[in-house]
C-alpha cells in the first residue's frame, strides 16, 4: 500500500515535504510497524515510541487527518498519509515537541495542599473516598497526556486561548482528588472551561476510553456555576 | 489458536528475515564507499579525532542524576531533604521515559515490618542491611507515595485503602501511576531537568567520575556535563532479548539500552549481575502489541490450570510437578515452562497457550483486562476460544556496575549507582520498593562525597572529547558494503533470545559466543548510517545502542558461561544445581587485549 509521510528536518529542509513509500500490507498492521518497516527497509525515518501499549503517548501522530496512537491504529490496505501530531513544533519528521504542554500539565497535576498527608489522615478521613469518586479517579488516571485531544479540539481551534481538553482533565482530576486543596474550578474557568464546545470530539479521539472528557468538564462546569463563575449570556 | 504468524510459522530462531532486509538496503539505501574504512572493531569504536574539532557545550552541576524514573525521583527526594540542587538528565521527553513514563498501573509494595524486602539471593548483605536501616521512610507504606501525588484509588467501600497484597511481611497497593512522582518532583526548585538528552558515557579525570557525556537528541549537539558527584539511575536493559516487530521480547521500554553501564564498561569498569534476568509469560499476537505493557496480557503460575502446550495439554498439571511449588515458586514455574517448550511442545512462536476465559479474566488486574478487551474488539477474535500464544519474556535484567557499600563504583570515585551489582542480585532486576530505597541511599552518599570533595586543580576534557569523537565518527563515516545498525541489532537480539532464556543450554551459549564474536569482528566495522544528519537521527541512535547491546549481551553470555551451575532464574541443563563456590557477584571487565575477564565479589 502507498504510505505518504510528512518529513521535515528543520536543520536542512526549507519546509515540510512528503515522501511516499510502498509498504507491504498485512492484517493487524499498526502505524508504528509501518514506520519501522520504512525505517528498517527503505530509509531512516524519525519517530518516537516506547511502550507500544497506549500508555506513554509518545507515538501520537496524525494519520489521515486524525490524531491517533501509532501503536494502536491499524492500517487497512489503502493509501494513507502520516503526519506529525498537528499543533506542536516539529523536532524532526514525526517527532514533535510537547514539552511546553507537558510542563504545564505537570504543574496542574501537582497536588495543591497545605500540609503533607499523614497516615492517620489517610486512614481516618475516608468519607470523601466514595466508590464513585475512587472509580472516577482510577479511570481518569489513564490519561497519558498524549495531546491527541488537544490537537483535534475544534473548540481550541475557534478559541486559541482555551487550554484544551487535556488541561481540563488534569484540573478535574485534582478537583475530584479529596486530598487536593487547590481551587481547581477557578483555574478551569480561567483556562477556558466555558470555551469548550462540549462537542465530544475529545472523547472520540481519546484512545484511553476510561477518560470521559465531556463528563469531567460538565462536573467542573456544574461546580463553577454553583459558585457564580459562569459568564453571563 | 490466535496466532497471526501462523502462516509463516515464525520460529523462535528468527523473527525477522534479516537476509531480505540486507539485500533491500543494498539496492536502495547503501551510501557511497569511501576511502576510510576502519580495519578493526576497536578502531571502529574509537577512531582518532576527526580533523575538524567537534564543538560541544559544557554544563556544570553539583550533582547530576542520570535517569528520570522511580529510582531517580527517590534520589531527587533525598536531595531536596538535604537542600541539594540536582540536574536530572533524561534520555526521553521528561515524564514519558522508561517504565515510569509509561503512565501505567504499578503495584507499590513495602514491608510492614521494616525489614529489607525481597529475597537476599545474590545480594550484598551489608549493603542490603545498611540501605534498609538508613531508609528515612522505613517501612515505606502508602503515605510516602500519597505525598508524591498518588491518590491511592483502590479503596474499600468504606473509603479505606485496599491492600492488593496483604501479608505480615509484605503489603502493597495497586493502581499506582508513577507519573505523579514526576509531576511532583519537577515542580521543586532544587530540580533542573535536561531531557531528550542521551548520555553515552561517563567523563573521567584521574580515576574520578567528573561528569558525563552525551547528545542532545533534537539537534545532535554534544554535551559534556561536569558534576562533583553523579547518581546513575537508568534501569536495566532487556532489549537484547529477541525481537518481534517493535521491541525485544519484553514489556520494558525501548529507551533502556544500557548506555551508561556500557560506557562505564568501555572505561574499564566492572559490570556484574549480567547473567540475571527476571521472567514471566506474555502474549505475542498481534505483533504490534507483542509483550507490550498496556496492550497485552499474559499468565503466571496462578493460571496453570489453563496453560496449554501445542497439543492442548495442560502440562503444568502433570504428576511429575509439585503443584504447590509450581504456584508459589515463580523460578520453578518458569523453568518447567521453558523446559517444556524446549522439549518441542511450544507453538509456532515458541510459546505456550493461554485462553482468556472467565476464570483467568477474573484473576486479571484491570490493566490486563482492558488489553484483552482491546485485542478482541480490534482484531475481531475471541480469546477464550482462541488461546493467546505466550512467550517467556524477560522483564528485568542485571548488567550493572560493581559498587561498594556506599553504592559507589569500585573503579570510578564519585559515581553512585543505585542499581549496582549485588543490589538486585539473582532476582534479576529491581522492584519499586528497592528502587526507592537505593535511589535515596545513592543520593545520600553522593551528597556526602560531593561535600567532602576538594575542588579540582585542573580539568582535562580529553576523555570527554574522545567519546565525542567516537560518536561523531559513528555519525559521519562512510563504509563500503555497509550494514545498517538495526541489521546488526536484530542479529544480536536473535541470539540473545536463544541463549539468555530461562533455560540456557551449553550449545546455545557456545553458538551465541561465536556469533557475537563474528558480529564484533566482521559486522561492526561495516556498520554505517544511511542518514548522516544531526537532528534527531534515529539511525545514529540505533548505532550507539547497537554497540551497547553487543557489549551487554557479550557480558551476559559470558557471565552465564563461566558459572558451572544454575543460579537465580536461569537453568543450565548441564549444571542443574547451584554451586556454593559461586555464590557471589561476578564483575566483568575488559583486559588490554579486549578479552573479557572477571572477579568474584563476595556477598
Amino acid at each position: 500500500m502507498q504510505i505518504t509521510v510528512e518529513r521535515f528536518n528543520p536543520a536542512e529542509d526549507a519546509a515540510p515535504h512528503q515522501s511516499t513509500y510502498e509498504v507491504p500490507w498485512r492484517e493487524n498492521f499498526s502505524v508504528l510497524e509501518c514506520l519501522m518497516y520504512i525505517h528498517e527497509n527503505i530509509e531512516p525515518l524519525s519517530f518516537d515510541y516506547t511502550c507500544r501499549g497506549g500508555l506513554c503517548g509518545r507515538c501520537t501522530m496524525t494519520v489521515d487527518g486524525e490524531p491517533v496512537f501509532g501503536c494502536f491504529a491499524f492500517l487497512d490496505d489503502s493509501p494513507h498519509t502520516i503526519q506529525p501530531l498537528q499543533g506542536f513544533p516539529v523536532i524532526r519528521d514525526l517527532v514533535v515537541d510537547k514539552r511546553r504542554a507537558q510542563q504545564e500539565l505537570a504543574k496542574t497535576y501537582s497536588r495543591v495542599r497545605a500540609f503533607p498527608l499523614t497516615k492517620e489522615e489517610i486512614d481516618t478521613q475516608t468519607e470523601a473516598f466514595t466508590p464513585e469518586i475512587a472509580e472516577r479517579l482510577h479511570m481518569t488516571e489513564y490519561c497519558c497526556r498524549c495531546q491527541a485531544c488537544t490537537s483535534g479540539c475544534p473548540g481550541k481551534a475557534i478559541t486559541p486561548t482555551y487550554a484544551g481538553p487535556a488541561k481540563m482533565v488534569a484540573l478535574a482530576f485534582r478537583h475530584l482528588d479529596p486530598y487536593d486543596q487547590g481551587d481547581r474550578v477557578l483555574e478551569a474557568v480561567q483556562n477556558g472551561l466555558w470555551d469548550c464546545l462540549m462537542c465530544g470530539k475529545c472523547d472520540e479521539i481519546c484512545q484511553n476510553h476510561e477518560i470521559k472528557h465531556v463528563e469531567l468538564i460538565q462536573i467542573l462546569r456544574d461546580a463553577a456555576e454553583e459558585r457564580g463563575l459562569k459568564p453571563s449570556a | 489458536m490466535f496466532n497471526e504468524f501462523g502462516n509463516q510459522g515464525i520460529s523462535r530462531r528468527s523473527f525477522v528475515a534479516t537476509s531480505g532486509i540486507a539485500s533491500a538496503l543494498a539496492a536502495v539505501g547503501a551510501t557511497e564507499a569511501s576511502a576510510e574504512e576502519p580495519s578493526s572493531t576497536s578502531e571502529a569504536q574509537s577512531a582518532p579525532a576527526t580533523s575538524a574539532k567537534v564543538s560541544y557545550t559544557v554544563f556544570d552541576a553539583d550533582i547530576v542524576v542520570i535517569g528520570a524514573g522511580m529510582t531517580a525521583m527517590s534520589a531527587v527526594d533525598e536531595a531536596i531533604h538535604e537542600g541539594q540542587s540536582v540536574l536530572v538528565i533524561d534520555k526521553a521527553p521528561f515524564g514519558f521515559g522508561g517504565a515510569t513514563g509509561m503512565n501505567w498501573d504499578v503495584v507499590y509494595t513495602w514491608t510492614p515490618t521494616g525489614d529489607p524486602s525481597g529475597t537476599p539471593n545474590g545480594c550484598i548483605t551489608e549493603l542490603r542491611e545498611t540501605v534498609n536501616e538508613e531508609d528515612r521512610y522505613r517501612p515505606n507504606d502508602y503515605t510516602v507515595i500519597a505525598n508524591w501525588g498518588e491518590v491511592l484509588s483502590d479503596r474499600n467501600d468504606d473509603g479505606s485503602v485496599h491492600f492488593k497484597i496483604d501479608y505480615p511481611t509484605a503489603q502493597g497497593v495497586e493502581w499506582g501511576f508513577p507519573r505523579h512522582w514526576l509531576d511532583h518532583f519537577s515542580q521543586n526548585d532544587y530540580v533542573t531537568v535536561h531531557d531528550y538528552t542521551m548520555i553515552t558515557d561517563i567523563f573521567v579525570n584521574d580515576g574520578k567520575c567528573v561528569g558525563c557525556v552525551g547528545i542532545y537528541l533534537p539537534t545532535g549537539e554534544y554535551r559534556v556535563y561536569r558534576s562533583r558527584a553523579t547518581v546513575l539511575a537508568t534501569g536495566g536493559s532487556t532489549q537484547m532479548y529477541g525481537y518481534v516487530t517493535l521491541s525485544s521480547i519484553s514489556n520494558q521500554s525501548t529507551d533502556n539500552t544500557g548506555d551508561v553501564d556500557m560506557g562505564i564498561f568501555r572505561h574499564g569498569g566492572r559490570i556484574g549481575d549480567a547473567e540475571h534476568g527476571a521472567y514471566d509469560m506474555m502474549g505475542v499476537a498481534p505483533s504490534c502489541w507483542a509483550v507490550s505493557e498496556g496492550a497485552m496480557f499474559g499468565g503466571d503460575s496462578m493460571d496453570i490450570d489453563f496453560m496449554y502446550d501445542k497439543d492442548g495439554v495442560a502440562f503444568c498439571l502433570d504428576d511429575q510437578y509439585d503443584r504447590e511449588t509450581m504456584v508459589n515458586n515463580r523460578q520453578y514455574f518458569n523453568q518447567v515452562v521453558a523446559k517444556h517448550i524446549q522439549d518441542g511442545y511450544g507453538g509456532p512462536n515458541g510459546g505456550i497457550f493461554l485462553p482468556a476465559n472467565e476464570e483467568i479474566r477474573g484473576q486479571m488486574r484491570y490493566m490486563y483486562k482492558r488489553a484483552v478487551n482491546r485485542i478482541e474488539s480490534q482484531c475481531g477474535i475471541d480469546l477464550a476460544e482462541n488461546p493467546m500464544e505466550c512467550l517467556i519474556e524477560m522483564y528485568e535484567h542485571g548488567g550493572t556496575p560493581v559498587v561498594d557499600n556506599e553504592l559507589m563504583s569500585t573503579e570510578f570515585a564519585g559515581l553512585f549507582c543505585a542499581r549496582g551489582a549485588g543490589v538486585a542480585g539473582c532476582n534479576g532486576g529491581s522492584t519499586n520498593i528497592r528502587e526507592r530505597q537505593y535511589g535515596q541511599y545513592a543520593m545520600k552518599r553522593a551528597i556526602a562525597y560531593a561535600n567532602a570533595l576538594e575542588p579540582l586543580a585542573q580539568i582535562d576534557f580529553s576523555d570527554a572529547e574522545r567519546e565525542i569523537d567516537r560518536l561523531e565518527n559513528l555519525r559521519i563515516r562512510e563504509v563500503a558494503d555497509s550494514l545498517r545498525p538495526l541489521e546488526i541489532q536484530r542479529k544480536i537480539q536473535d541470539l540473545g533470545y536463544r541463549c539468555l532464556n530461562v533455560v540456557r543450554p551449553l550449545e546455545e551459549l557456545e553458538e551465541a559466543r561465536a556469533e557475537l564474536k563474528r558480529i564484533a569482528d566482521e559486522d561492526l566495522s561495516r556498520m554505517c548510517l544511511a542518514d548522516h544528519s544531526s537532528a534527531y537521527n534515529r539511525d545514529w541512535k540505533d548505532a550507539i545502542e547497537t554497540i551497547n547491546l553487543l557489549d551487554l549481551t557479550r557480558i551476559s553470555i559470558e557471565a552465564t558461561y563461566v558459572r558451572p551451575e544454575s543460579r537465580g532464574n536461569f537453568l543450565r541443563p548441564e549444571y542443574p544445581e547451584p554451586n556454593p563456590e559461586w555464590d557471589c557477584v561476578l564483575g566483568f571487565y575488559q583486559d588490554e587485549d579486549g578479552s573479557l575477564t572477571f572477579d568474584k565479589i563476595s556477598l
